[in-house]
């Protein structure tokens, strides 16, 4: 056999489909065929770089299929149960709500006894009845507590001492 | 049975799956087809003979859902297999990689380029080390037939890799 009729038996030989007896043949061949050799070297290199490049694409499934996994983990991991969230929210809920009340309660001006000014030309916001005023004051209407406070200073100063301010509607 | 198809799983999903990324060059489509090839098996678990090896039995399945992909694409896209070095995680890789990763990058070219059926025995070959026969069985064809297919790939692979001036 010449070499080119051995290059399918050094295929084969690379790729282990040779018998034993095939196989002791060839490479006695190639003890003493440097062309050969360099041949069986060249396919060898081939097969062993397709299979390491072929082998290089698994790692991309792997990688998603360990993201995958851990993101199961992580559903999988023990969470802060649905009904402690929702106490958790109630009691943020009360807190903000409760502090919020005390502070208005602070900020709301306390007018003693309920009492309109008596004034010209007063607007209707005026003329509401003591007490309706008194409880609109208490619910923290700050701008009208405010403005009725104005109206009241602005009486006294335009009237002096003769501002009437009385406990009574009028 | 059931323990019989985890075991298999464990065993070859990588090797179908690379198998089946060097066949539709795609490797979404090869992860939907390698999940695809093992629901088969699952699936026809009842109808599989105790004589046959299980591993010619998945890449049967593979290369069914490859040749069924490869035929029901519109056109086939010719390029590379894809570019692997890019994948998150190896950015980092050492500067003396960098030549070897051009070369695996041309294997990965070249054996793209191959006709599918030289390309499916050349995988099969290279990456689970199917003997001639067990690859006839999977295509259906002689052991001469595979044999043949197998020397123009290499034969090609080598070629077209000294074209491409790949030092190995």
């Amino acid at each position: 056999m010449n070499c080119s009729e051995y290059e399918n038996a050094i295929m084969d030989l690379a790729a282990g489909e040779l018998s034993p007896d095939a196989e002791r043949e060839v490479r006695a061949h190639l003890a003493e065929c440097p062309s050969c050799t360099r041949t069986l070297e060249e396919i060898e290199s081939l097969l062993a770089a397709a299979r390491a490049e072929l082998a290089r694409t698994a790692p991309v499934g792997l990688l998603r299929v360990q993201d995958a996994a851990a993101r199961d983990a992580r559903r999988a991991a023990p969470r802060v149960p649905l009904w402690a969230a929702v106490a958790a929210v109630f009691v943020m809920a009360f807190l903000s709500g409760y502090l919020g009340y005390l502070r208005g309660r602070r900020e709301t001006p306390r007018f003693g006894p309920p009492f309109v000014v008596v004034a010209d030309s007063s607007p209707s916001i005026w003329k509401m009845k003591p007490e309706v005023s008194a409880a609109t004051a208490r619910t923290n209407h700050q701008p009208q507590c405010e403005f009725w406070d104005y109206r009241v200073r602005l009486e006294k100063v335009r009237q002096g001492t003769s501002t009437q301010a009385k406990g009574e509607s009028t | 049975m059931e323990e019989l198809l985890e075991g298999l799983y464990g065993r070859h999903r990588n090797g179908i799956f690379s198998f089946l990324v060097g066949m539709v060059r795609d490797t979404d489509v090869a992860e939907d087809l390698t999940q695809e090839t093992f629901a088969r098996a699952v699936a026809a678990a009842g109808g599989f003979r105790r004589d046959a090896l299980p591993k010619t039995w998945l890449f049967t399945i593979a290369r069914n859902l490859a040749i069924n992909h490869l035929r029901s694409r519109a056109h086939r896209s010719r390029a590379p297999l894809p570019d692997l070095s890019e994948r998150p995680g190896t950015a980092a890789e050492p500067l003396e990689k960098l030549a070897a990763d051009e070369a695996g990058k041309a294997v990965s070219a070249a054996i793209g380029e191959l006709p599918p059926e030289q390309r499916e025995v050349f995988l099969m070959k290279v990456i689970e080390g199917l003997t001639y026969r067990q690859i006839g069985d999977v295509v259906g064809c002689p052991i001469g037939t595979v044999q043949s297919r197998f020397y123009y790939a290499v034969r090609r692979l080598r070629d077209m890799l000294t074209r491409e001036g790949v030092e190995r």
